[in-house]
């Protein structure tokens, strides 16, 4: 039993600025339930500027984008907005933690925004997601008081806090050394395999994307392998 | 009488009876005016008593035969409190009375000659009955009223009449001159507060683009983005309005205490500052409105913001 989360038919983009240059050509692929899936490819092959039209922020593009089987073209800012914050999980390369908040408060953020439970459940589950990646003791702690590897794991547990149907990851190991990259990445793991999580990462770390589930490849604005 | 007391937009009447006099200094005759007026009524209505700068205003009903003197006009005669001066009729008839007090309006050339006696004084000098008058003042509720009613009473009593804001008209243009000046200080100023508030949170909008991408990317949409740039705005707008209300109003009680003396008013010692809570509210209104529109162009900068743009640009 397997259900679709993202489905992408014919995607094309072209930047308009300072020529007309295309940049994805025919982009269709689909990603199941719980699959862990990464994107790589070189620099410049329109994997970020793919993952941007797929999380639904980039709305300039032809094609058809479904996301847990709702049409995502032809809809609003507002109504994007909404479904970012409802179904979509991020993880940038770099943390994008507030500082001017706690990191409980920074988790807390994208539910309190849903609000779909009280702010005293919201802090349960956040409380839940940061015991879950092991940062339970920074919880009161200023965001930028913490270290890369913490702030990326504080980062994945606020794109957590809504359940959301899809996490993405623009190259959320890009910025980290090689023992971060590795807390990072078992975090994933440990995402998909004991909740379950569909995931889609971006990133040009070769030895990441090799040891996700499945691997779309791509070059020149072209998907050539998945 | 009646008939203007009963009136319900009229506060209070009182009567008057003037009457053209010379004042007796030695050998010489000062020509000046004696205003028969109804003590009582004039206290009431036209706050009289603050005019009498020396003496009691009531003595003029209590002490028979008495007068009060405009003060320049008592320096000439050399006249103090308490001492008799002779008054010639324009009928040539002589007439003793007691000074009980100094009249001061701050109007020099009106004080040097004008005097006021109780009605019935002016009546007996006279040798006329009691039902003799020569003017009614009428006080009004509403002072805007005036020109009308004035109007209204003369073709009634088939008379002179004569409002205030004709008898008043150059006290009437230099108020409106002097507000008019006040107002366009005070938007001024509120514009260029409001400057202020713009350029402020524009910087902020630079600095917090991250912040704004951010909030963007999981799941704000430009609405909200907006809703917390008018926030601070208003914040910064309430809360400067309440500063400024406070320390407006502590500096103007301040000079509410200087001292300020000038012969022209002669009942003020220190500075005339009026606290009329309508001021204050203008005031709150009018900043509001200003950082309202102050907040709403970087907000609505703010709400534009594209996160792709910013996140790619890492």
């Amino acid at each position: 039993m397997s259900t679709t989360i993202l489905q992408a038919k014919d995607i094309n983009k072209s930047f308009k600025d300072p020529v007309l240059m295309p940049v994805l050509h025919n982009i269709s692929f689909t990603i199941e339930k719980g699959e862990f899936t990464s994107i790589i490819g070189k620099s410049g092959c329109g994997k970020s500027t793919l993952l941007y039209i797929l999380s639904t922020m980039d709305t300039d593009y032809t094609g058809e984008l479904c996301i847990d089987e709702e049409l995502m073209s032809s809809k609003s800012e507002k109504d994007l907005a909404h479904i970012r914050n409802e179904k979509i999980g991020f993880v940038f390369q770099f943390h994008y933690l507030l500082n001017e908040f706690t990191v409980l408060r920074n988790v807390m953020l994208p539910a309190l925004r849903l609000s779909k439970y009280s702010e005293a459940e919201i802090e349960m589950r956040a409380m839940k997601w940061l015991d879950n990646l092991g940062i339970k003791d920074l919880a009161h702690k200023k965001a930028n008081h913490l270290s890369g590897g913490q702030k990326q794991r504080v980062a994945i547990a606020r794109a957590l806090i809504n359940d959301p149907a899809i996490i993405m990851g623009d190259e959320p190991t890009g910025n980290l050394d090689k023992k971060n990259s590795e807390i990072v990445f078992e975090t994933f793991r440990q995402l998909s395999e004991e909740f379950k999580q569909t995931l889609l990462i971006v990133t040009h770390d070769n030895d990441f994307a090799a040891s996700t589930r499945r691997t779309i490849e791509m070059e020149d604005g072209r998907i050539i392998r998945h | 009488m009646d008939f203007l007391k009963n009136d319900k937009r009229v506060l209070g009447v009182s009567r008057k009876v003037s009457t053209q006099v010379f004042f007796n200094s030695g050998s010489i005759d000062i020509t000046g005016f004696m205003n028969g007026i109804d003590i009582e009524s004039e206290v009431k209505f036209y706050k009289f008593n603050e005019y009498v700068t020396t003496g009691k205003p009531m003595d003029l009903k209590y002490v028979p035969n008495s007068i009060i003197l405009g003060k320049p006009l008592a320096q000439k005669l050399l006249a103090d409190i308490g001492d008799v001066i002779q008054i010639t009729t324009p009928q040539g008839e002589r007439f003793p009375l007691k000074v009980v007090g100094y009249y001061q309006s701050g109007l020099a050339d009106f004080d040097k000659t004008q005097s006021f006696v109780n009605t019935s004084t002016v009546q007996t000098i006279l040798g006329k009955p009691n039902s003799y008058i020569t003017d009614i003042q009428v006080k009004l509720y509403d002072i805007k009223q005036a020109p009308a009613i004035a109007k209204e009473y003369a073709k009634v009593f088939d008379t002179n009449t004569e409002d205030i804001q004709t008898a008043n008209a150059q006290f009437e243009t230099g108020n409106n001159i002097r507000n008019i000046i006040s107002y366009a200080v005070g938007i001024t100023l509120l514009i260029v507060a409001g400057f202020g508030i713009y350029n402020i949170l524009n910087m902020m909008i630079f600095e917090k683009m991250d912040t704004i991408a951010i909030l963007k990317a999981t799941g704000f949409a430009g609405v909200d983005v907006k809703r917390i740039f008018l926030f601070i705005s208003i914040s910064i707008g309430i809360t400067g309005c309440f500063a400024g209300l406070l320390f407006g109003y502590i500096l103007s009680s301040i000079i509410e205490r200087l001292p300020f003396e000038t012969a022209a008013l002669p009942t003020i010692k220190t500075f005339p500052v009026d606290f009329n809570p309508l001021y204050y509210i203008i005031a709150i209104i009018f900043s509001l409105i200003t950082t309202f529109f102050a907040g709403w162009f970087p907000a609505r900068k703010a709400s534009r913001v594209d996160p792709v743009i910013i996140i790619r640009g890492k």
